[in-house]
């Protein structure tokens, strides 16, 4: 598999993932999914 | 030991993974700003998705416990501040601080230089730290997030990210096939 198709599949796994997480993470009938609690400070850096 | 050695073993791939990105070249950092070279955009756009997706689905599996997770609270204008100062320091030495990290230990003189200023700069702040600390505690909002802020649902704003980050990557292969 060359990088240039490896890299297409990957974009094909992360819109299915982000659709699916459109679906999921979105209020249904059932009740809301919440985003995680947050709490507390931490340092971040690049 | 585990806590001790984990960040360790992460801490080196994450330093190799940017070295083969060749993010270890403060000319391939400096050709994002010109807007020639956008692997810095890719590379970092790649990771934020990655982590968003496998931090929503492994707590959508129960994998991960999201009372765990700690996100920084926003104080808005030293944050402004601190983020001007970043970005000068990014552009005048090519590099950031994680990237300085791995320019140095591949042997890059320039990225032992930046590493060293940052070091003189983190003791001359802690130094004059009595003086920042009341700005750097000014302008408290709590925690801020994307769908707290945007007021949308959390799996929504995963998926504009992704819809962000797809696109942003069609439009850097464009910017960078121009040049």
């Amino acid at each position: 598999m060359t990088a240039a198709t490896a890299r297409r599949w990957l974009v094909w796994v992360a819109l299915a993932l982000g659709i699916g997480a459109g679906v999921v993470g979105t209020p249904t009938r059932r009740g809301p999914v919440a985003p995680p609690p947050v709490h507390a400070t931490a340092l971040r850096g690049c | 030991m585990t806590a001790f050695v984990l960040p360790v073993v992460i801490g080196v791939a994450f330093g190799a993974a940017l070295e083969q990105a060749g993010l270890g070249n403060a000319r391939k950092l400096a050709a994002q700003f010109y807007l020639e070279d956008l692997t810095v955009f890719k590379v970092m756009f790649s990771a934020i998705v990655t982590a968003m997706l496998g931090l929503f689905w492994l707590t959508q599996l129960g994998v991960i416990d999201p009372a765990t997770i700690a996100v920084p609270e926003t104080y808005l204008r030293p944050q402004l501040a601190g983020g001007v100062v970043f970005g000068l320091g990014f552009v005048l030495a090519g590099l950031c601080p994680g990237t300085s990290c791995v320019a140095a230990a591949s042997g890059r003189g320039d990225g032992a230089a930046v590493a060293a200023g940052m070091l003189v700069g983190v003791f001359g702040t802690g130094l004059a730290f009595p003086l920042l600390i009341d700005f750097y505690q000014s302008d408290a909002r709590g925690v801020w997030t994307l769908p707290s802020l945007l007021h949308l649902p959390y799996g929504g704003v995963v998926l504009l990210v992704v819809l962000l980050a797809i696109g942003g990557f069609v439009g850097a292969e464009w910017m960078e096939a121009r040049s």
